[in-house]
């Protein structure tokens, strides 16, 4: 029986820690899953990070995707310091450590595909056929 | 010539023939080893094939390779940046050049044409024209020009009244 | 060793015998039998060796010997052996004598061949990966299959392999001449094929060099073929050099539409592209050779080329469109105005299939204006009788005529082969020739009449002396330049010309079967035009204005925007930006030659066929395609929907525009004077001049060659280069 209260117990943590049952029915709709972590920071678009060591590697950090994407999320959302860590590449989060910015890095963009700014292969040959213009009056 | 041909041939139409014609490619050389083996055959173990039978519809190839395509049947000419006459006296067949197109991306060519890189040769025209009709074909065939060689001579060069004496070299 | 063969033939006196007796028995003039490996062979005395093997068909290595040039007997590769003769013998140039045994694949032929080609390896590069001849290169080949498996060479720290500089002779031959082997292909073909003596060799032994003495270019319309001559790879392409491997490449048999002769070709593509142009061997037309127009020019097919339909819009721009709009304006423009106000005129690259179209689409709406460019007098039998418009005798008759009188014509640019055919006779068939025109440098010696008008009066009416000469030739031909008939007074020149023709044709007794009068054209298009029933010249559209022009390829500015009235509506359709689509309402892009399947009838008559090589560039269609659809449009199809069809439609208009390979000859010569007799054109005081009168005129003559960049680079190193 206790077990059964222990479990509605941390029911009630989850719901709790993630702001009430309306939000947390929101986060299992949007990640299927209600997990409960420390928050260890939000990158430049809103996503949070999360990390709980009691689930085994592989499962022990996460994101939440900005509330303002919806459900309409992707992993090239992540920019990449976060993306290393999630993928734990790096122990420490950005916020621990903060990832020196290189000349070369560029602002991060998430993949457009379908969009209509989306990437669209182009020929780089030269044409083999030289056309006509015809002369301005 | 190639009707003549073709009532000459069914006129005789050996049963021996036209089953060696079945089994064999045209284009082969008849084995007479394997003849000898085909004469013992009798009229009743054998499977008699029509010359002519049509075969368009079991080879598999789509029908819109068979009905819009024309074959060319001809003898290739002679390279004009080499001497050589190698394989100048068979008869070729090819099918017309279809579309190309560029590949968006690399602008390699691209072509929906499985038969374009199709070149059969025959030992004579009426061999490819058989093959083409049975395959359901329309094809045309080109005469071949003949060249004729005139007799020269190396005293030519030296005549003394002539203007094909050579001044340089 | 000549002295051996009488004793040869005793020892063998029933061999000579037996081949006696079968001379007799088959009844031909004397022949000679030899044995080439044990074969009997029966060849005409005077044979060389090499022919003789080649009737056996055995084929015998060589690099010098060419079947269309002199003997020249100095790469020793065709060495074979002959019993009883001690030494190895050069079969290009050894006469064969009765009885020769000739052992093509004995012990010493093999060695002899191999120590050859040890020689002509030692000093050539082993630059096979890098040169554009590797894949069709006879040293390659001949090396591999007669040569031997191993080097010797090792002569590399004192002497090494010999080295040549270079040397520049134009833009359209690239020289690399360490390879050469010192065949003087090159050089024999310069001095008898293309009449102009500037190869030559300079230097003996090791130092011996092939080239031009001073730097200079190699002036001649005919330069490219010693590409094809040239069994390594000293001389290739400039234009297509390392462009592609000859492996890669797609072979397709074609005509050739730069000059009236319709030379045949082979076009070599790759990825869509035409890579070269190479010739194709046709006794009846071009034998073995190609101009340099037809062989560089191909590069014109890839530049100002028309791609999509265009439109002008209401600010006076030709604006790009798709096929349905531009064809929508143009169904909407002739369903308006009536059918007789529609003209059409042809140009010189048009193929068969769309002039019958086009014809056949203008007749249906009711007009009769479908004029050529390119002028033929009228007047007379005109263009009725076809004898009237031939080169009657055919390119190969030359070859068996003994005089011939050219009138207003350069046939060495207006038509190469035929010059370097009539130059072929004049060095082997004595023939004589002629000249009424300008002076100008045709590569033969021939009598210069004149260029005035009046000698050809004089000579028609019996007054000049040449008449007595024309009358007693056995073949004598008189072939007149259709730019002579140009003029206003063409067809006073046609009738003076076919009147002395036919008066030469009378005297000389040549027999019915021999033609003197010949027409040579400038452009492919124009015979089948004729045949098809088109008005030669625009003459008939400037008296009657038309209110809508279709331009069918039509670049040669014969009419002008403002030879028309202001509201004409002018429709172009044709493969190239040029004069014609400048000037026009509505632009349909066509094919070019080598993009579709095309008749073409050559100037003597000749009809053969184009095979599509490439695809139309983009939005572009075959010609006759398009006036089909849009014929559909104005509400009055044409009955033809696959190729066969419009050939089949040819056929009823005239059977021989099908009739592929083959001239239909005429001979309606006597009907023709009596119709011309009525003409009453006088003829002018002006000069005849040929069109073309310099190598620099002879690159650019029709869209395609003023569209080409290496027929520009001609262009300019024919005035700069020494």
């Amino acid at each position: 029986m206790s077990i059964y209260l222990q479990k509605l117990r941390e029911v009630q943590q989850l719901v709790k820690h993630h702001g009430g049952l309306k939000a947390a029915f929101l986060t299992l709709y949007k990640t299927d899953g209600l997990k409960m972590g420390e928050h260890k920071g939000t990158d430049q678009f809103g996503n949070r990070y999360y990390e709980n060591k009691k689930f085994f590697i592989g499962r022990s950090r996460w994101v939440e995707f900005t509330d303002g994407v919806g459900v309409d999320y992707d992993a090239s959302m992540i920019p990449p310091e976060w993306r290393s860590w999630l993928q734990y590449s790096r122990d420490e989060t950005p916020v621990d450590k903060t990832v020196a910015p290189k000349k070369w890095h560029g602002p991060h963009i998430d993949n457009r595909s379908g969009m209509a700014d989306q990437y669209v292969p182009y020929s780089t040959t030269r044409p083999k056929i030289q056309a006509w213009t015809p002369p301005r009056q | 010539m190639a009707t003549v041909c073709r009532l000459l041939r069914n006129k005789c139409n050996f049963l021996s023939k036209n089953v060696m014609r079945a089994m064999s490619n045209e284009t082969r050389v008849i084995d007479p080893h394997e003849e000898k083996i085909v004469e013992s055959h009798t009229e009743r173990d054998t499977i008699i094939v029509d010359r002519n039978e049509v075969l368009a519809s079991i080879t598999g190839v789509p029908e819109e390779h068979i009905k819009t395509r024309r074959v060319r049947i001809y003898m290739p000419a002679r390279n004009s940046m080499q001497s050589g006459s190698f394989g100048l006296n068979r008869w070729r067949m090819d099918f017309d050049t279809r579309e190309r197109w560029e590949n968006p991306l690399m602008g390699w060519q691209s072509s929906g044409d499985p038969l374009s890189n199709m070149h059969l040769e025959f030992k004579n025209r009426e061999d490819a024209v058989d093959f083409c009709e049975r395959n359901g074909w329309e094809c045309y065939v080109d005469e071949p020009i003949k060249t004729t060689i005139k007799p020269k001579s190396y005293g030519a060069n030296f005549s003394w009244n002539k203007k094909t004496r050579v001044s340089t070299k | 060793m000549l002295r051996l063969w009488p004793l040869a033939r005793n020892c063998k006196a029933t061999k000579a015998l037996a081949s006696l007796a079968r001379c007799s028995s088959t009844g031909a003039p004397a022949k000679v039998e030899v044995f080439v490996d044990d074969k009997p062979v029966q060849v005409e005395p005077g044979t060389t060796i090499l022919q003789a093997c080649a009737e056996a068909g055995v084929e015998i290595p060589r690099f010098c010997y060419h079947e269309r040039l002199s003997i020249a007997g100095n790469c020793r590769m065709c060495l074979v052996e002959v019993e009883k003769s001690p030494k190895p013998i050069a079969s290009c140039a050894m006469p064969v004598m009765k009885g020769m045994k000739i052992k093509t694949d004995s012990e010493m032929t093999r060695k002899a061949r191999e120590g050859v080609m040890e020689f002509l390896l030692m000093n050539h590069p082993l630059d096979c990966p890098i040169c554009d001849q590797g894949g069709e290169c006879d040293l390659q080949d001949q090396s591999m299959a007669f040569g031997s498996d191993r080097s010797r060479f090792t002569d590399m720290e004192h002497g090494g392999k010999r080295a040549v500089e270079d040397k520049n002779i134009g833009p359209l031959i690239k020289t690399i001449m360490t390879r050469c082997i010192h065949c003087t292909r090159c050089i024999r073909f310069a001095s008898e094929v293309a009449g102009v003596d500037d190869l030559g060799t300079t230097g003996r032994g090791g130092d011996m060099q092939v080239g031009t003495y001073v730097e200079k270019m190699f002036k001649s319309e005919l330069s490219g073929n010693i590409i094809d001559l040239c069994p390594v790879g000293a001389l290739t392409a400039k234009p297509s050099a390392f462009t592609a491997r000859p492996w890669e490449t797609r072979r397709i048999d074609s005509v050739d539409v730069m000059d009236a002769l319709g030379s045949n070709i082979v076009v070599n593509t790759r990825t869509n592209e035409v890579l070269r142009i190479l010739p194709r061997t046709n006794d009846a037309v071009n034998e073995e050779w190609i101009s340099d127009a037809t062989r560089f020019a191909y590069d014109g097919l890839k530049r100002q080329r028309l791609t999509a339909p265009f439109v002008r819009n209401a600010a006076g721009q030709l604006e790009q469109t798709d096929w349905e709009t531009a064809l929508v304006k143009v169904a909407q423009k002739l369903v308006q105005v009536p059918g007789e106000k529609v003209a059409g005129v042809a140009g010189g690259l048009v193929d068969a299939e769309a002039l019958v179209a086009l014809k056949d689409y203008l007749n249906k709406l009711g007009s009769e204006a479908l004029c050529t460019e390119e002028i033929f007098p009228m007047d007379g039998a005109g263009t009725d009788l076809r004898s009237n418009y031939l080169l009657n005798t055919g390119i190969q008759g030359v070859e068996r005529a003994d005089l011939i009188l050219l009138v207003g014509t350069n046939p060495r640019f207006e038509a190469p082969l035929f010059n370097a055919r009539i130059r072929k006779s004049w060095i082997n068939n004595e023939l004589t020739v002629a000249v009424v025109g300008t002076r100008v440098d045709l590569t033969y010696d021939y009598d210069h009449l004149g260029d005035s008008t009046k000698i050809l009066a004089d000579i028609a009416a019996g007054k000049h002396p040449f008449a007595q000469t024309l009358g007693k030739a056995k073949n004598p031909m008189v072939v007149v330049g259709s730019a002579a008939l140009q003029r206003k007074d063409g067809a006073a020149i046609h009738r003076a010309v076919a009147t002395m023709a036919q008066n030469a044709r009378v005297q000389s007794g040549c027999g019915d079967d021999w033609k003197v009068l010949n027409v040579l054209h400038r452009v492919a298009s124009q015979v089948a035009a004729l045949d098809l029933g088109y008005k030669a010249g625009v003459e008939y559209i400037r008296n009657n204005p038309p209110s809508v022009l279709y331009m069918l390829g039509a670049d040669e500015g014969a009419l002008t925007r403002d030879q028309l009235p202001k509201d004409c509506f002018v429709i172009y359709q044709g493969h190239h930006g040029d004069r014609g689509a400048a000037m026009a309402d509505v632009i349909l892009p066509g094919a070019a030659y080598t993009e579709k399947d095309a008749t073409y009838v050559n100037t003597e008559g000749r009809a053969q066929y184009t095979k599509t090589a490439v695809t139309p560039p983009m939005l572009a269609r075959e010609d006759w395609k398009i006036i089909r659809a849009l014929s559909e449009m104005t509400g009055n199809a044409l009955p033809y929907d696959r190729i066969q069809d419009v050939r089949d439609r040819l056929y009823d208009v005239s059977p021989n525009l099908v009739q592929y390979g083959a001239a239909e000859d005429a001979n309606y010569f006597k009907q023709a004077q009596e119709l011309a007799a009525g003409i009453s054109g006088k003829l002018e005081e002006k000069p005849l001049t040929p069109s073309l009168l310099n190598l620099k005129d002879f690159y650019m003559t029709n869209s395609i060659g003023r569209a080409s960049q290496t027929m520009a680079k001609c262009v300019k190193a024919v005035q700069e280069m020494p």
